[in-house]
């Protein structure tokens, strides 16, 4: 029964881990950006798909260190495609109005799809865990699949490494002036589309990271992108947009909500999910947590 | 030296300045006098660069600066404290003063936090309390020490006095002018407490509906009482 218990709790962990690991580069560029980018969960795919075919081009057994430095690598690529997409879209949305930053973005999510059809084909790809997270861990009499608590692990570290940037370094101090009032900033001598342009490809260099540590965990396919934002949105709307800590505990209230839930109810699963976002935003419209934190 | 001529500016369809023509030598004080609504702000953003579309010319030793970006311009050494403070509530006053210190200046080495503490010894005691703490008074200290810390070569102040306590603003004018003499500074404040400008500047331009109606040394301003009358009493 406690076994049990555990074991569920351990899934609506990780469930909870690998939406947050979406959401933060989502969060992180609506908070300084104020651009809703529809396409996040598209850039995610990429990186997934990335990480499968680099992974394929190392010989024999994949071992952790060789899988998370292609997940490192897969950041670097996204964020670089970032950096073009803060140049040629991102750029132009600034002037005008919201409507046409989520026509924009919604478009680049269209694209990400066509372009994964054409270089990786639509059929279902299956990448193996790395070897050392292949196995699980017996506690006791609870089996815990040791890629699951890699997951749990990576989205705490992306938590604090994040968490420390925004509040204990100068440049994340910064950061969040340019978020909070530009104007000031721009005043002030800060080069604010710099900073824009920062945050950006740290955002997009986050869905790279997240596709890669997340490749193993599903079967790739073109739709997979749409299928991760719209738990990741769930998770950032509750979390109070634009808030990394809010996204953080939004993905931790809502993953166990929904693993729970579905053990009770399990002839709806997932419902549990957006049941728990329509209540709690209806109690606190504004989310858990507000401003850029 | 910085020299505007024929400066028109305007917000969306509304012409706000007209033909603005000014200048303003290192370590000059020149106050923009006038009623409320009379465009003394939007000249002061239009010199920075921040707010109103803006025609003519606006030049930092010869050195064009319209269509540079405000960052450029405070790194070029013009230093602005809007009207409305902006102090950034989720910083201490500390590190709102630092702020300013992250641009490359190329005025030289900006001073240290702990010398601007030393230059507003009221702030000096508030040094790690949030901008959310501060009352206006000691928002608008922290904000002119802010604006100082690059060692700007020209302060633009946009009614610094504006719903200050007298203690408060008599303070200000002192360290205002202490810091003016001590590094040539050139300070263009626009400002409708008469006294206090006159306390801080050597010279004023009167705006009225945009334009200059009156451009002269205090002296001279007080030998036309006319103008007083007739443009900045209510």
């Amino acid at each position: 029964m406690v076994g049990d218990f555990l074991l569920v709790g351990l899934n609506g962990m990780t469930w909870a881990m690998a939406v947050f690991l979406v959401a933060a580069g989502l969060t992180l560029i609506f908070g300084i950006l104020h651009i809703l980018n529809f396409s996040h969960g598209g850039f995610v795919m990429i990186g997934a798909y990335l990480t499968y075919t680099l992974i394929n081009q190392t010989s024999g057994p994949t071992g952790i260190f060789v899988f998370l430095a292609v997940a490192v690598l897969c950041a670097a690529v996204v964020g670089v495609l970032g950096y073009v997409i803060d140049r040629t879209v991102f750029e132009r949305l600034k002037a005008v109005d919201d409507s046409y930053s989520l026509i924009a973005t919604y478009a680049m999510l269209i694209l990400c799809e066509g372009g994964v059809k054409l270089v990786w084909g639509p059929d279902f790809i299956a990448l193996p865990p790395p070897a050392g997270l292949d196995g699980a861990l017996l506690l006791g009499d609870l089996f815990i699949p040791s890629y699951s608590l890699f997951v749990i692990l990576s989205g705490i570290v992306v938590f604090l490494v994040l968490d420390f940037w925004i509040h204990r370094t100068r440049s994340g101090k910064v950061m969040q002036s340019v978020a909070l009032d530009p104007w000031m900033a721009n005043v002030l001598g800060i080069n604010i589309n710099a900073m824009f342009t920062t945050a950006v490809v740290a955002g997009f260099a986050l869905a790279g990271l997240a596709g890669g540590l997340l490749a193993p965990n599903q079967s790739l396919s073109p739709g997979l992108g749409g299928t991760y934002i719209i738990q990741a949105f769930g998770v950032i709307i509750v979390g109070g947009i634009g808030n990394v800590r809010g996204a953080f505990i939004a993905a931790l209230v809502l993953g166990m909500i929904d693993a729970f839930g579905t053990v009770y109810v399990p002839e709806y699963p997932g419902i549990f999910f957006y049941i728990a976002v329509a209540g709690i935003l209806m109690y606190r419209p504004q989310g858990l947590l507000s401003g850029i934190r | 030296m910085l020299e505007i001529a024929n400066l028109q500016a305007y917000y969306e369809t509304s012409h706000i300045l007209h033909d603005i023509s000014l200048s303003l030598a290192d370590g000059a004080g020149v106050a923009i006098v006038g009623r409320n609504g009379m465009g003394k702000s939007t000249l002061l953003k239009s010199v920075m660069g921040a707010g109103p579309r803006v025609t003519g010319t606006i030049r930092l030793d010869g050195r064009e600066l319209r269509g540079l970006a405000p960052f450029k311009r405070c790194r070029m050494g013009i230093s602005l404290v809007p009207e409305d403070r902006r102090i950034y509530p989720h910083l201490t006053v500390a590190e709102n003063i630092a702020l300013a210190g992250h641009a490359k200046s190329e005025t030289g080495k900006p001073y240290s936090v702990e010398e601007i503490l030393d230059f507003f010894p009221l702030l000096k005691k508030l040094a790690l309390r949030k901008g959310f703490q501060l009352s206006g008074g000691e928002q608008q200290l922290a904000a002119v020490a802010r604006a100082v810390l690059p060692r700007p070569r020209f302060l633009l102040l946009d009614e610094p006095t504006e719903g200050l306590a007298p203690l408060i603003v008599d303070s200000m004018g002192e360290e205002i002018r202490a810091i003016r003499h001590r590094e040539k500074m050139g300070l263009l404040l626009a400002e409708q407490n008469v006294d206090f400008a006159r306390h801080c500047t050597d010279h004023l331009v009167v705006l009225d509906v945009g334009r200059i109606v009156f451009s002269g040394s205090w002296a001279e301003f007080d030998g036309n009482p006319e103008i007083r009358e007739r443009h900045l009493s209510l």
